[in-house]
């Protein structure tokens, strides 16, 4: 799992670097670019194939005191990548009444996760931790689409038959089962 | 000045254009976050081939250059180089963005570039860049310094190290931008003229054919310009590039120019053509780096 972390500006800075900790803390891999910051070595590399930054993450959050030209822009590539985002906004200025109207009207037909929130002391990190719980949630739950054909030897046939019989799930969801594992680990 | 962005979309008339204006405006409505970056104002072009239609096109946005911010303009990736090209002759000591983007699909709901190309081309069409560029993928590039790359499904153009502006990443990444004052007072020399001739000189080439009427002005590239391809040239016509070629002399009617892409030499042969008649000013003009062009002095 990786998100991408954008600290705005030096004022909201320190809120930037806590999340970063608590990313950290919860190995979850971190594009991050912080004001006055160079963009990590990961970063450069992964936009280098002209895909949008965002569309590599699972998730974006955002530190700002005042939604600026840049902030607004990423807020609108992680929607038009339907990427989870959380926004925290400075409560010195509160959330400016453009970004409002938009989420207001985006509530009518958004399909993901848009949550923009002024940021105190006392809640911040319940909001984060709300808000990564939420994104692990929605990629565990999220219905299989993709096929792919996989080809394995039959010892392995043998072992998917007897864990099947074992545990009552087919084939393919006890394979799933052990991804997911794998990625929340 | 209003704040705001002008988005044309251009296309080439064909009796599909309304349906095409109402897939573009529904692909719009499904995406209000564009309005987040900045307010905009949509104008639709559907222009007619040839030089007209390039005539149509420029009138618009000279039309309206002043009353935005920056403009931005959703063409066929066919034509974007080209286009991008004589609008940067054609408008220069610019004081705001003109963008060029495109979508690889033409079908824009279902394209998989064309949001992230627009929300890019927005961005970077609110912030005081003073030049013509293309938005493609990740990159913002000098289209006089551009051509097609094959290097991903996004990054559709490529330029050499002088025609990077700079990088999409989390914002824009600046590499080199050309700094004017935002005062400063755009000329514009719409004049093209589109009577000129792109020829390959391939070793069994009949020389015969440059004698039978190239337009006031000829590009010949390739091959081996010998003292028999010097005559021809000679009567071919007074007003010649040579692009590329091998063993060319020194003659007045011929100007060589080499490690610059076609695109712009076109362009810039048709735009020079259209302002003057006079050879002298013809080939001063042409020689002038004007969007950095030829990389160096001639």
């Amino acid at each position: 799992m990786k998100f991408c972390l954008f600290g705005a500006d030096k004022i909201s800075l320190p809120w930037a670097e806590k999340i970063q900790a608590v990313l950290v803390r919860k190995r979850i891999g971190v594009i991050y670019k912080f004001e006055r910051a160079t963009v990590s070595n990961k970063g450069v590399a992964s936009i280098d194939d002209g895909k949008n930054l965002l569309s590599s993450v699972d998730a974006v959050i955002i530190t700002c005191n005042i939604p600026t030209g840049e902030v607004n822009y990423l807020i609108a590539s992680a929607v038009s990548n339907n990427k989870p985002l959380l926004c925290f906004v400075s409560d010195n200025n509160g959330i400016p009444e453009a970004l409002q109207t938009f989420l207001k009207d985006y509530r009518n037909f958004g399909k993901t996760i848009l949550d923009i929130h002024t940021f105190s002391y006392s809640d911040f990190e319940d909001n984060l931790n709300v808000f990564i719980d939420k994104i692990v949630d929605i990629i565990l739950t999220e219905r299989p689409r993709i096929k792919f054909t996989l080809r394995i030897t039959p010892a392995i046939d043998k072992y998917l038959s007897e864990k099947s019989a074992e545990t009552g799930l087919s084939k393919a969801d006890f394979v799933r089962d052990l991804i997911f594992k794998e990625k929340k680990d | 000045m209003k704040s705001k962005i002008l988005l044309i979309f251009a296309f080439q008339s064909s009796c599909l254009q309304e349906a095409h204006k109402k897939e573009v405006l529904h692909f719009l409505l499904k995406t209000p976050e564009i309005k987040l970056i900045a307010d905009y104002d949509i104008k639709f072009i559907f222009f007619a081939p040839g030089l007209t239609g390039w005539k149509h096109i420029v009138d618009v946005v000279y039309s309206n250059y002043s009353d935005y911010f920056g403009v931005i303009l959703f063409v066929d990736i066919d034509r974007v180089l080209f286009l991008s090209n004589i609008i940067s002759f054609v408008f220069q000591s610019l004081n705001k963005a003109i963008v060029f983007t495109g979508a690889k699909q033409n079908l824009l709901v279902n394209s998989v570039d064309a949001k992230s190309n627009l929300i890019n081309s927005f961005q970077i069409a609110s912030i005081p860049i003073q030049e013509v560029c293309l938005v493609f993928g990740s990159r913002v590039l000098r289209p006089s310094r551009s051509f097609i790359s094959r290097d991903s499904q996004y990054n559709l153009f490529s330029a050499t190290e002088d025609g990077l502006i700079g990088k999409i990443d989390f914002g824009f990444t600046p590499i080199s931008m050309k700094q004017s004052s935002r005062n400063s007072k755009m000329i514009f020399a719409p004049n093209i003229n589109d009577r000129i001739s792109h020829l390959n000189l391939y070793p069994f080439t009949n020389l015969e054919v440059l004698t039978c009427g190239v337009g006031d002005g000829a590009l010949i590239q390739g091959g081996i310009i010998d003292n028999q391809a010097t005559e021809a040239i000679h009567k071919c016509c007074d007003r010649v590039v040579l692009f590329d070629t091998q063993g060319h002399r020194q003659c007045d009617q011929c100007i060589n120019i080499e490690k610059c892409q076609l695109e712009a030499a076109v362009s810039k042969l048709m735009w020079s053509l259209g302002q003057t008649h006079d050879l002298k000013k013809f080939r001063n003009l042409f020689k002038a780096n004007l969007t950095g062009e030829w990389g160096y002095s001639l």
